[in-house]
C-alpha cells in the first residue's frame, strides 16, 4: 500500500479467524471399462478347460481437506486526515512548563486519552492458517467369464479381479497478504484464496483372475438316499457314504503386478476466510484423472496362460478301479451276510427266552401274562411318567421286535446293494466311485448292526431279568460271543474259497487241453467243500451248545464255547491256505481267460483288437524295400508320378495308379492267408514270433495293391477273429 | 488297416493351443505327405473335424525312434530306429474340444496323401516315454536330464491316462544310427531301469492295460 505522508499506520493485535475446519467430496466413479485378464486353455488331468475373462475395472476418487486454525496477523490500518494528526499528536513528547511561583504547577497532558482510530479506514495483514489435504482412488472389478469344460468330468467356476488403491495426502502452509477494513477498532475481510494440493498417488495394481475346477460328482440316487439316511430304518447311527475322499477341487490362479506407477494430483482448494469464520471446498468437478489410470492398466493386460495340471483329480478319483469297486461289493455282501447271520442267531434265542418267559409268568400268576395279546389290548392306555416297570415277557417282546426290524434292515440294505450294481459297472469312473462308497457304507451299516445285536446295544440286549446272575453265566456268555465272532470270521472267506472252486470246475469244462486244470479245480473243490461243510457242522454246533448252555451248567458251556472258537480259527487259517493253493491255469494269464470250458481272449483284445495287440503294425525295411522292387514302373504325366497294377483297371481304364493319391498308393495286401485267416488257423495257438513273420511276409511272396483294393481298406476288414486261443497261445510282442 | 497309423493325439501342456500326434507307416509303402490334406484327414480321423477350419499352424516332422517299431531285435538299423512323423496343429483361440478316447488297439487308421520316401541324411532322435504313475515319470524325466540336459522334454499323456514324456535328444545322421546311437540306447536301458516303458508294445501290456 502506497501510503500519503499524512497518514497515520495503527497496528491492531492480531485476530483469531476460525478454529479447525474440515470438508470432504466424493467424485462420481468413471463408468466400468471391460478389460481383457485371461483367456485360453489348459489342460487338467488330460481334460481341456477353455476359459475367456474380462474384468470391468471401474474407478472413483476421493477427497478430504482439514484447515485451520487461521489467525490474521500483522495488521496495519491506515489512519488518514484528521484522525490521523491526532494519532500522531499523542506521539509528541511531554513539554515541561516551570511552575510559577504561587501558582499551581500547570500541567500539559498533549496526548487524546483514546489511542485507537476512529473511523473507517483501509487495512491489511497477513492470514496464516495450515491446510491438510488427503485423496483416495481405487478401482475396483467385476469379472466376466466364459468357460467350457468337456469330458463331462470336470465342472469349472471363475473368479477374479483387480486389487488397487492409493492414498496420499499433502500438507499446505497458507500465509498470505489479505486486505481488511478498519472500523472504529474492528477489522473487517471477506478474501478468496484459491491453492493447489501436490498429491502424489502411488498406484500398485495387480490383477488376478483363475479358474476353479472340480470333479463333478454324479447323482446316484441310491447313494444320495444313503447320505440322507434313512429315517425308517429301524437302527440309529446310520453310517453315511463318505463321498469327500472322491471329491477333488482347484483354483488356478495366476496374478499379474499391472504396474506400479504414481500419478500426480494437484488438487485444486479453495477457501473463503472472513473474520468470522471460513469455508473449504474442492471446486474440480471430474476429480482426479481415473480414465488415464485405466487406460493404462487396459496397456498393462496380458493375455495369461494358466498352467497345466497333469494329475489333477488323480486317477482313482475319477477312473475308479473296478477290482476296487468288485471287493468293496464283496464286503458290503459279507456284512450283509454276517448281520442276516447274526439276527437270526438272536431271534431263535429270543425265542426261547420269551417261551421260558410266558411259562414262568403263567405258573407265577395268571395276572403276569397280561402280557398276552389280548389281555395287552384289554389295558387301558399307559402313562409314560407313571408307567411301571415292564415285565421280562413284554421286555423280550420288544427285543423281537427290534430284531425283526433289524432283519428287514438287512433285506433293505440288500436291496441297496442290488441298486447300486448298475452305477458300480458304469463307464464312467466316478460314477463307480460313488458306487464304491455306497457298498462301503452298506458293509459299515451291516456291520454296525451286527456289532449292536453282538454286543446287546441299541436295544437288542437280553433283558437282565431273564437271565442268571450268576458269575459263570457271564463267562459263558462272554466265551460264546468270542465263538460266534470267530465263527463269523471264518465264514466269508471259507464260502468265497468254495464259490471260487465251483466256478472253476464249471469253467473248466470238458476240454482235454483243460483237464488238468480241470483236476487241480476238482481238488480245490473237494477241500473247499469239505471245509464249508465243517463250518455248517459249527454252526450247528454253536446254536445247539447255546440252547443247551443257556439252561444250567454255564461253566462247563463256556468251555465248550472256548473250543468251539478254536475250530472256527482253525477253520479260518485252513482257507487262507487253501487260497494260497488256488490251482493255477498254464496259459498267457495276462491275455487270456477261462469261460465257459473254454479259453477265451480277454474282452479288451477281442474283436478288431486282436489284429492290433498281436500282430505287428509296420513293416520291416527289408520288406519294404522288396516292397519297392515289386512295383514294375512308374511314369510321371503332368506332374502326376503313377505306378503300374495290371491286377485291375484305375478309375481312368487304364493299369496306371496315382503315387500319392491316399486311395491308389501302393500297399501290401495279405492274402494267403490273410491276417484274420492266419489268426483263426494258427495264431491263436502259437507266441508272438510266427505271428511276427507272417505279417511281414517272411518267406512269402508280397501282394503289392492299390490301397483301394486292399483287403483291409475302407473296413473291409471282418473282425471275426475268434476269441478262442489254446494253453500254448503267447500274446506278448517279445 | 490304415496306410498310415495315427498315435497318441494330446494336446500339449504348454504355448498355445496345440495338438500332436504321430503317424506311423501302417500298408503304406510312402510316406506320409504333410500339409492341409493331412492335417485335415488327421484331424476329422481322432474326432476334431471341427477345428480344421481354426488351424492357424500345422507340420510334419519326420523322426526317428524305436517307440513305435516291431522290429527291435533286427540287425538292420532302420528297424530298431524306424520312422516315425511327428505331427502337430496350433489352434487359434477358441472353445477346445475334448479328444474321444483312443480306439481298440490305442491308435487310429488313417488314409491320407503320401510321397515318395526323401533321403534328408539326419533326423531328430526321438524318444516316446510312459509311466503307470507320475512318481515314476519325474524319475524317468530326472533320468533324462541327467544324461541329456538339453534334452526337449514334451509332458503329454497316453491314451488319455499314462503319463508319458516325449524327448527330443537332437538330430543326427543316418551314419549315428547305424552306428547304435549309444547315447540313446543307454538313456532307453536307464528308462527301462527305472520302470519306464519306451515302447508301444509296453503302454499295451500290464501293468499298464490291466485287463481288470
Amino acid at each position: 500500500m502506497i501510503m500519503s505522508l499524512d497518514t497515520f499506520t495503527y497496528r491492531p493485535s492480531d485476530i483469531d479467524l476460525f478454529g479447525m475446519q474440515t470438508k470432504s467430496k466424493t467424485w462420481e466413479p468413471v463408468k466400468p471399462r471391460f478389460v481383457p485378464l485371461l483367456g485360453g486353455s489348459f489342460i487338467v488331468d488330460g481334460i481341456p478347460v477353455s476359459y475367456k475373462l474380462e474384468g470391468s475395472a471401474e474407478a472413483n476418487s476421493s477427497a478430504g481437506l482439514v484447515w485451520g486454525p487461521g489467525r490474521l496477523h500483522d495488521i496495519q490500518a491506515y489512519v488518514t486526515g484528521r484522525e490521523a494528526e491526532r494519532m500522531r499528536s499523542i506521539r509528541n513528547p511531554l513539554k515541561w512548563i516551570p511552575p510559577l511561583p504561587g501558582m499551581p504547577p500547570p500541567v500539559t497532558l498533549d496526548r487524546p486519552w483514546d489511542t485507537k482510530p476512529n473511523g473507517r479506514f483501509g487495512a491489511d495483514g497477513m492470514a496464516s492458517f495450515s491446510a491438510n489435504a488427503s485423496a483416495r482412488a481405487r478401482a475396483e472389478s467385476r469379472l466376466e467369464a466364459e468357460l467350457g469344460v468337456f469330458g463331462g468330468l470336470l465342472s469349472a467356476g471363475a473368479f477374479g479381479g483387480l486389487n488397487t488403491s492409493a492414498d496420499a495426502s499433502a500438507r499446505t502452509t497458507i500465509d498470505t497478504f489479505v486486505t481488511a477494513t478498519y472500523t472504529d477498532g474492528v477489522i473487517t475481510l471477506t478474501a478468496v484464496l484459491d491453492f493447489s494440493a501436490a498429491l502424489n498417488l502411488a498406484f500398485s495394481v495387480n490383477a488376478f483372475a483363475g479358474v476353479k475346477v472340480e470333479l463333478r460328482l454324479p447323482e446316484i440316487p441310491v447313494v444320495t438316499d444313503l447320505t440322507h439316511r434313512v429315517q425308517s430304518w429301524p437302527i440309529v447311527g446310520w453310517v453315511v457314504p463318505d463321498l469327500s475322499k472322491w471329491r477333488w477341487r482347484k483354483e488356478y490362479r495366476k496374478d499379474w503386478p499391472l504396474f506400479s506407477r504414481s500419478y500426480a494430483w494437484n488438487l485444486a482448494q479453495r477457501f473463503e476466510i472472513s473474520a468470522g469464520g471460513s469455508t473449504g471446498s474442492m471446486p474440480e468437478t471430474e476429480g482426479f484423472g481415473m480414465d488415464k489410470l485405466l487406460r493404462d492398466v487396459e496397456a498393462a493386460q496380458q493375455a495369461g496362460s494358466l498352467k497345466d495340471d497333469p494329475v489333477g483329480p488323480g486317477t482313482q478319483r475319477r477312473n475308479s478301479d473296478q477290482g476296487a469297486v468288485s471287493a468293496a461289493k464283496a464286503g458290503a455282501l459279507a456284512g450283509i451276510s454276517s448281520a442276516q447271520r447274526t439276527a437270526e442267531r438272536e431271534k431263535k434265542a429270543n425265542q426261547r427266552l420269551l417261551a421260558r418267559a410266558r411259562k414262568a409268568a403263567t405258573a407265577a400268576t395268571p395276572a403276569a401274562a397280561s402280557s398276552a395279546p389280548g389281555a395287552a389290548a384289554a389295558a387301558p392306555p399307559a402313562i409314560a411318567s407313571v408307567r411301571p416297570a415292564a415285565t421280562p415277557v413284554q421286555q423280550l417282546e420288544e427285543r423281537g421286535g427290534k430284531l425283526d426290524d433289524a432283519t428287514k434292515s438287512v433285506a433293505e440294505l440288500r436291496a441297496k446293494t442290488d441298486a447300486l450294481g448298475a452305477p458300480a459297472n458304469a463307464q464312467d469312473g466316478t460314477t463307480r466311485n460313488q458306487a464304491q462308497s455306497g457298498y462301503d457304507s452298506v458293509a459299515a451299516n451291516a456291520d454296525a448292526l451286527g456289532d449292536a445285536i453282538d454286543d446287546g446295544a441299541q436295544g437288542f440286549a437280553i433283558p437282565p431279568a431273564v437271565e442268571p446272575a450268576d458269575a459263570d453265566y457271564a463267562k459263558l456268555k462272554e466265551a460264546m460271543h468270542r465263538a460266534y465272532t470267530a465263527f463269523d470270521e471264518a465264514v466269508d472267506p471259507i464260502r468265497t474259497e468254495k464259490l471260487y472252486a465251483d466256478d472253476q470246475v464249471r469253467e473248466a469244462g470238458s476240454s482235454a487241453d483243460l483237464a488238468a486244470y480241470r483236476n487241480a479245480a476238482l481238488t480245490h473243490q473237494s477241500a473247499s467243500g469239505a471245509l464249508w461243510k465243517r463250518v455248517q457242522k459249527l454252526e450247528s454246533d454253536l446254536e445247539r451248545a447255546r440252547e443247551w448252555y443257556e439252561k444250567g451248567d454255564f461253566a462247563l458251556g463256556a468251555t465248550v464255547f472256548t473250543e468251539l472258537e478254536g475250530t472256527a480259527r482253525r477253520a479260518t487259517t485252513e482257507s487262507s491256505v487253501l487260497k494260497a493253493n488256488r490251482p493255477v491255469g498254464d496259459w498267457d494269464l495276462d491275455y487270456v481267460e477261462l469261460d465257459a470250458g473254454q479259453l477265451v481272449l480277454k474282452s479288451q483284445y477281442r474283436g478288431k483288437a486282436t489284429r492290433s495287440y498281436f500282430y505287428p503294425h509296420d513293416y520291416s525295411a527289408g520288406t519294404k524295400a522288396r516292397m519297392m522292387a515289386e512295383i514294375g514302373s512308374f511314369r510321371t504325366e503332368e506332374g502326376v508320378v503313377y505306378w503300374e497294377w495290371r491286377g485291375g483297371l484305375s478309375s481312368r481304364g487304364d493299369h496306371w495308379w496315382k503315387l500319392n493319391d491316399p486311395q491308389e498308393m501302393p500297399t501290401l495286401d495279405h492274402t494267403a492267408p490273410t491276417v484274420l485267416g492266419q489268426w483263426n488257423s494258427a495264431g491263436r495257438t502259437t507266441a508272438y514270433a510266427p505271428r511276427r513273420s507272417f505279417y511281414d511276409f517272411v518267406g512269402a511272396g508280397l501282394t503289392v495293391v492299390p490301397k483301394q483294393r486292399n483287403s483291409s481298406a475302407g473296413g473291409k476288414e471282418p473282425d471275426s477273429y475268434t476269441p478262442r486261443v489254446t494253453r500254448s497261445f503267447r500274446g506278448a510282442k517279445t | 488297416m490304415g496306410s498310415y497309423h495315427l498315435w497318441h493325439p494330446c494336446y500339449l501342456r504348454s504355448g498355445p493351443v496345440t495338438i500332436e500326434a504321430f503317424v506311423t507307416a501302417g500298408d503304406a509303402l510312402l510316406d506320409p505327405r504333410g500339409g492341409r490334406e493331412l492335417t485335415t484327414a488327421v484331424l476329422s480321423t481322432i474326432g476334431l473335424a471341427d477345428v480344421v477350419a481354426r488351424v492357424q499352424d500345422h507340420s510334419l516332422v519326420p523322426t526317428r525312434t524305436p517307440y513305435f517299431g516291431s522290429y527291435r531285435d533286427s540287425g538292420d538299423w532302420r528297424d530298431r530306429w524306424p520312422e516315425a512323423w511327428r505331427w502337430r496343429a496350433t489352434l487359434r483361440p477358441g472353445p477346445t474340444p475334448a479328444l474321444r478316447a483312443a480306439p481298440a488297439g490305442n491308435r487310429y487308421d488313417l488314409d491320407a496323401p503320401g510321397v515318395i520316401s526323401r533321403t534328408v541324411g539326419h533326423w531328430p532322435c526321438l524318444l516316446v516315454v510312459d509311466a503307470a504313475t507320475e512318481t515314476l515319470i519325474e524319475r524317468a524325466a530326472a533320468v533324462i536330464e541327467a544324461a541329456y540336459p538339453g534334452a526337449d522334454i514334451e509332458r503329454a499323456r497316453a491314451l488319455d491316462r499314462f503319463p508319458q514324456l516325449r524327448v527330443g535328444l537332437g538330430d543326427h545322421p543316418a551314419s549315428w544310427f547305424e552306428a547304435g546311437a549309444t547315447e540313446a540306447e543307454d538313456l532307453l536301458g536307464a528308462l527301462n531301469e527305472v520302470g519306464a516303458s519306451t515302447s508301444v508294445d509296453g503302454l499295451m501290456r500290464s501293468p499298464f492295460v490291466d485287463p481288470a
